[in-house]
């Protein structure tokens, strides 16, 4: 049975080439490529079957380039070409329409036909590739896309190197500005390393201390540490350095020329991110100036103080003085009175002695009492001409902390070129102290905004120097104007009541005067006079004090 | 000491008041006393006060502002000025304006008594001078027009002839007015009509 339908399929097979024609139909109809047969023109005359939508008889007699895309045509052209002249058969690749419509691929070979060694026609065998073709766009569009990341990437890295460059070049900069910042700074600007040792110290240190970075360096330094100063700088600032503390102080740096310069030093320890040292960055700042200013303050504090001390004893002992003198003086005219009676009657006489003995003794307290006066009136006082202007700024000076303290809003209206005045300035100055004091004190109750003090100096039209101190308080009680002048006399729980009593005795000895008036809005002004200084006339009764 | 002479004391410490009351009145004094100073002006008694104790420090018009109004008003009585604060240019300024003294409390009352004396015999001299130059001037005011101009040459010390023959009137006649003067101003000598017109101050019109 195999070997009949063996032999069948044999002769089938045998039969199917026979018929060369009805097999080559049939060949051609089944093979997955396209074949084409054209004239030398690329005429199509044979086709083995077409895409969906067309026949085959429609194609025959058209260019098989017309079913190219128009721009690809010349591939199919040159191919052409190449056969007809080399006699060989070629390949191209070109897009078309796949046997559904869609966009396609073919691997095209292209051969000649001949006949006597002639070519007649040309026959074309067109592969679809479309899914290799995809693979490779797919894979050329990878690698493009690759190449452009590649790009990309390469771009930016230049890019970063370019800002790489310019932070480089900025900071290039930056460090040369902050040399010179650092040259030129107004203040001292040093490093120390983490033991202390100096390893770079500005121009302007090199001023402060008084000589040049190469005496400074390394422990060089503590040289030039005024001597006074040096053990408790070094104390200080090694501790700083042990406790990684900023450090803070202020001395003084003693020249080789024996200049002193008094500084003020801040250090501040560089660590790292392991909190281990890496030394210090310094600044000195010139403070001088600022110390002498101090110390001046600080020396009319002083001598305010003091004088405060002494005028308050003084103004006490007075008050006591004026006091007890009242009662002493009656004693020693009762007792007279009594002498004279009795030395007409019949009295024995060590009455009359006794009575002496009172009278004598009542005068003698109350000459204690004048000479303790005198005493503590003439105290060395320093009369000079003056700017009133001046002494009020002085005063306002010391005044500063208690106005800041109390929000106090201060106005000065001061006139210019006023003439000048003859004064002891502490003692001027004490005066208006006392008056401010109290106009600050009566203002601590009132809202901060409320809170406003006045100072005025003007020319009266009397020819005298007018300073006025004007506050916002509720000004001075009906039952007690004519008390606040008095020693001893004081609306506060725990006042002495020798503020104004002081103010008015100084004022007095100026030969000036001293009044007050209430506001009817609201506050009290205090009006200090002082006569204007004529040369002649005060330097001559300062002498005649002094004689 | 004349007794019949008054002090006033003005100060405004009572007590200081009293007791020198009570010292003056022992030496025979009247006393006047008044606590303030306008109390003083108010009473308006000046002639009968021979000597002012005043106290320099007072409430509302001081011993000096006092002073200086007595002044205005022709007020001319000694004053003794006493202080508890006694200082050099308030007593410079009291005594430029013609206070006789500046005592300071407690006074010595010997002293205090010696300063009154001599202030009530000062006031006193002052009075009569003031008397007696009152009187002239009444006895002048009773010479006739041409008595007054022969007055007048007198002082200078002319003799009758050059009055006489400044006047244009006879010597007798000139010799007829100089005793009316005299019986009229009741002087013995020319001499002493001299001396009284001329201490006294006096002009003639």
């Amino acid at each position: 049975m195999d070997a009949v339908s063996e032999k069948q399929s044999s002769n089938n097979l045998t039969n199917l080439l026979k018929n060369t024609d009805a097999n080559w139909q049939m060949l051609m109809a089944n093979v997955p490529n396209y074949i084409v047969i054209t004239d030398r023109n690329g005429v199509i005359q044979f086709i083995n079957y077409t895409v969906a939508g067309l026949d085959n008889e429609t194609v025959y007699g058209t260019f098989i380039y017309d079913f190219a895309p128009e721009e690809q045509q010349y591939i199919i052209t040159d191919a052409i070409e190449r056969v007809l002249t080399t006699g060989n058969s070629t390949t191209y690749e070109i897009e078309g329409v796949g046997d559904q419509l869609q966009a396609a691929w073919y691997f095209v070979n292209v051969g000649p036909i001949k006949e006597d060694e002639k070519i007649v026609g040309l026959i074309f065998i067109a592969t679809d590739v479309s899914e290799r073709k995809h693979a490779q766009q797919l894979l050329e569009t990878r690698v493009a896309q690759r190449t452009e990341e590649l790009k990309q990437k390469n771009q930016e890295l230049n890019q970063e190197i370019t800002v790489r460059k310019q932070i480089e070049n900025a900071l290039r900069e930056n460090e040369r500005r902050y040399r010179t910042l650092a040259a030129m700074s107004p203040v001292g600007i040093f490093l120390n390393s983490a033991n202390g040792e100096c390893i770079y110290a500005n121009e302007r240190c090199e001023q402060l201390c008084g000589v040049p970075f190469e005496k400074l360096k390394s422990f060089e330094w503590v040289k030039f540490l005024h001597p006074d100063d040096r053990n408790q700088v070094l104390i200080s600032w090694r501790e700083a350095v042990n406790n990684k503390m900023p450090y803070k102080a202020e001395y003084r740096y003693l020249h080789p020329d024996n200049t002193v310069c008094w500084v003020l030093c801040e250090t501040t320890p560089e660590l790292d991110e392991h909190n281990n040292l890496h030394g210090h960055v310094g600044t000195l700042t010139d403070i001088t100036k600022l110390r002498q200013i101090q110390a001046q303050v600080q020396q009319h504090q002083q001598e305010l103080a003091h004088f405060s001390r002494i005028t308050t004893i003084a103004e006490m002992a007075s008050g006591f003085a004026h006091e007890l003198n009242q009662p002493l003086t009656a004693i020693v005219h009762y007792v007279g009175g009594c002498l004279t009676r009795l030395k007409t009657s019949n009295i024995t006489d060590d009455i009359i002695t006794t009575m002496q003995q009172v009278a004598v003794l009542a005068e003698r307290a109350g000459e204690i009492i004048h000479r303790l006066k005198n005493f503590l009136r003439n105290g060395d006082t320093q009369m000079q001409p003056m700017q009133v202007n001046t002494i009020i700024e002085e005063t306002v000076a010391l005044l500063e902390p208690e106005i800041i303290k109390l929000q106090i809003n201060l106005s000065l209206k001061l006139t210019d070129n006023l003439p000048l005045v003859f004064v002891d300035r502490i003692h001027i100055i004490q005066a208006i102290l006392n008056i401010a004091h109290n106009a600050i004190e009566t203002m601590s109750t009132l809202p901060t905004k409320q809170r406003s003090l006045i100072i005025k100096t003007q020319l009266n039209p009397n020819n005298k120097i007018a300073i006025s101190i004007r506050d916002n308080g509720p000004g001075i009680a009906a039952n007690v104007i004519d008390k606040i002048f008095n020693p001893f006399f004081s609306t506060k729980e725990n006042g002495m009541g020798m503020g104004l009593s002081i103010s008015r005795r100084i004022i007095e000895t100026h030969k000036g005067n001293i009044v007050f008036t209430n506001h009817s809005q609201n506050g009290c002004e205090f009006m200090l006079t002082l006569p204007i200084y004529r040369e002649e006339n005060d330097e001559h009764q300062i002498n005649n004090l002094h004689h | 000491m004349n007794t019949k002479s008054t002090i006033c004391i003005i100060d405004d410490n009572d007590q200081v008041i009293q007791s020198l009351q009570w010292l003056t009145e022992s030496v025979g004094y009247n006393v006047k006393t008044y606590n303030h100073a306008q109390a003083f002006l108010d009473a308006n008694n000046y002639d009968n006060a021979n000597c002012l104790i005043i106290d320099v420090r007072m409430p509302n018009m001081s011993g000096l502002e006092l002073q200086e109004i007595l002044q205005q008003q022709q007020c001319h009585i000694p004053i003794i000025f006493i202080t508890g604060h006694g200082d050099i240019p308030m007593a410079v300024r009291a005594m430029k304006n013609g206070a006789v003294d500046f005592l300071t409390k407690p006074v010595n009352n010997q002293l205090l008594i010696e300063t009154i004396n001599r202030c009530v015999n000062h006031d006193l001299d002052r009075r009569d001078q003031n008397q007696q130059r009152e009187l002239i001037s009444a006895k002048i005011k009773l010479l006739t027009k041409r008595e007054r101009d022969v007055v007048k040459y007198v002082i200078f010390g002319a003799s009758t002839r050059m009055i006489a023959e400044k006047l244009g009137i006879s010597p007798n006649t000139v010799e007829l007015h100089r005793s009316r003067i005299m019986r009229k101003m009741g002087t013995k000598s020319t001499t002493k009509l001299i001396s009284l017109i001329l201490t006294n101050n006096i002009t003639i019109n």
